[in-house]
């Protein structure tokens, strides 16, 4: 069973990555980068566990590297030098902090979209964007069920063609290639055959008539109303209190330090960016707890 | 774009005449102007918008969806065949095969849609965007120059042409995606950008070349057998 954040109604939790995904890309000022990037680890650290840790340090971890280098080694501007080639390139501390804001930035949304991949599963997909775009889901929905299919039916094309001996693992060479090429093809042709009579049976169901409805399995509760409302709300608040989070890096650092009110209006973004974490551990113990009484 | 109604026409209009300037000027007005990272992703989601918006709206028999359907799956299976070799994908190359039987505007969304359902399996990542829009303009940019047209039956100068399209279109807009994410615009950043980008994209243009030389005329004869047996796809014979 589906607990907690998983559990939530697809538009909360594709309005809650939407606006997690916008306020890192748009805002530069370090106190929102970094709050954003840690509670997108913390988060992927829960759902991915080890899996997670290590494709920090093997990934994230050397993406930050590499942008800061990039950024530090590549770029001259700013005002404080911190060493002069003979060239005359020199390395500033704006290109440093700039590449280093700019990396945490990036890696903070590979964070979100891994775990955005773990939530937002290919059927919650569908279910969001088929009220646009019924064809498009239509057409992905059926991709998603013809790779199995393409997989079993080589399968048996590759056995029968072990049957008369020319498959793809008998003969030199030479031979397999040709022989695993001519069960691709057979394939192709079976399947543009098969898609011929899969379209034929869904029109007999009638497919595309007018008043026909779909049916999901999904309902809008009061915490995904309460969710996404305020999934909206904090980033508005945010975007409507820029000033408080100013930053510039180029050509002098220019971090504003939020007023009181700012620090008001950051604690509830950092409330919003900790919540699907806090969330699934609400509801996991809530869950053993009510097992616990059984 | 061919067959289209007067609804998503002004879509396409108002897409690029006024949303995506109204975007940029936001994005300049309203943020410290560095933002670039995320005015060219709205802009890339954006311009996906006609596309998809023509196909919702457009008369289309049910069997021609099914046959896209099951050529996305083909190309995907592709690309799950090669994924230890990841510049080795003949995804592209089946790609352009379906863009020039389905013609331009079906040749883009088979393209986006390959690169975004095969996302589901290998990740979905901040290049997914741009790949969409790569993959289905190289589908779309193919099927312009060979649709119903006698020479794509010319295996060797629709090889050359799809590698050129797979190496200019598809890399250029996905190294592009990747000088934003550094986030360093001086020329001699952006060229060492695209520089190192070079040999991926020579790897993927040159086995896309050489799948589409043996794929043309084998996928070519079955669609062909599609057409005339069942009528779908086109009113015209190729030959």
């Amino acid at each position: 069973m589906e607990i907690g954040f998983k559990a939530l109604h697809p538009v909360s939790a594709f309005l809650f990555f939407v606006f997690s995904f916008l306020v890192t890309l748009c805002f530069s000022h370090p106190l929102i980068i970094v709050t954003s990037l840690l509670c997108a680890l913390i988060y992927d650290i829960k759902l991915h566990g080890k899996k997670s840790a290590k494709s920090f340090f093997l990934f994230i971890l050397p993406l930050i590297i590499l942008i800061t280098a990039f950024n530090f080694f590549i770029s001259h501007y700013g005002v404080t030098t911190l060493y002069e080639f003979q060239s005359g390139n020199r390395l500033t501390l704006e290109s440093l902090v700039y590449g280093l804001v700019f990396g945490l930035k990036a890696s903070a949304v590979f964070l979100w979209l891994n775990c955005f991949n773990e939530i937002i599963t290919a059927d919650k997909f569908i279910f969001l964007f088929g009220r646009f775009s019924p064809r498009t889901a239509l057409v992905i929905s059926m991709i998603l069920r013809f790779i199995p299919l393409l997989r079993s039916q080589s399968k048996e094309i590759e056995t029968s063609r072990k049957g008369l001996g020319i498959d793809s693992k008998t003969g030199k060479l030479f031979e397999r290639l040709s022989n695993s090429i001519h069960s691709i093809s057979i394939l192709i042709t079976w399947i543009l055959e098969s898609a011929i009579d899969t379209s034929d049976s869904m029109s007999a169901r009638g497919y595309g008539l007018k008043g026909r409805t779909s049916y999901n399995k999904y309902i809008f509760t009061f915490s995904d109303g309460l969710f996404s409302a305020s999934a909206i709300l904090i980033p508005a608040c945010l975007f409507l209190f820029r000033h408080n989070f100013y930053a510039v890096y180029n050509p002098v650092i220019e971090i504003t330090p939020p007023s009181v009110f700012g620090f008001i209006v950051f604690a509830v973004f950092l409330i919003y960016s900790i919540l699907p974490f806090v969330y699934d551990l609400w509801e996991e113990r809530l869950w053993s707890t009510s097992r616990l009484k059984i | 774009m061919q067959g289209q109604s007067a609804k998503t026409k002004a879509l396409t209009f108002l897409t690029f005449l006024v949303i995506v300037p109204l975007s940029v000027f936001v994005f300049i007005k309203f943020f410290s102007s560095k933002n670039y990272l995320a005015c060219a992703m709205l802009i890339i989601i954006l311009s996906l918008v006609p596309f998809f918006a023509w196909f919702e709206k457009r008369k289309i028999k049910t069997s021609e969806i099914v046959t896209v359907a099951m050529m996305i799956a083909v190309s995907i299976a592709g690309r799950a065949a090669f994924v230890f070799i990841p510049q080795v994908k003949p995804m592209c190359a089946l790609v352009i095969v379906s863009a020039i039987a389905f013609g331009p505007n079906v040749g883009f969304i088979t393209g986006a849609i390959s690169i975004f359902v095969s996302n589901f399996i290998f990740g979905q990542g901040i290049f997914t965007p741009p790949q969409m829009l790569g993959m289905g303009l190289v589908g779309f940019l193919s099927a312009i120059v060979f649709y119903e047209k006698k020479y794509a039956a010319n295996r060797i100068l629709v090889s050359i042409v799809g590698g050129l399209l797979c190496f200019l279109v598809y890399g250029l807009i996905v190294d592009s995606c990747n000088v934003i994410l550094l986030g360093n615009y001086s020329p001699k950043a952006v060229l060492a950008v695209y520089g190192s980008g070079l040999s991926f994209n020579l790897i993927h243009a040159g086995t896309t070349a050489l799948v589409l030389f043996f794929i043309n005329k084998p996928m070519n004869d079955k669609f062909s057998r599609l057409r005339i047996k069942y009528g779908i796809f086109s009113s015209k014979k190729l030959r």
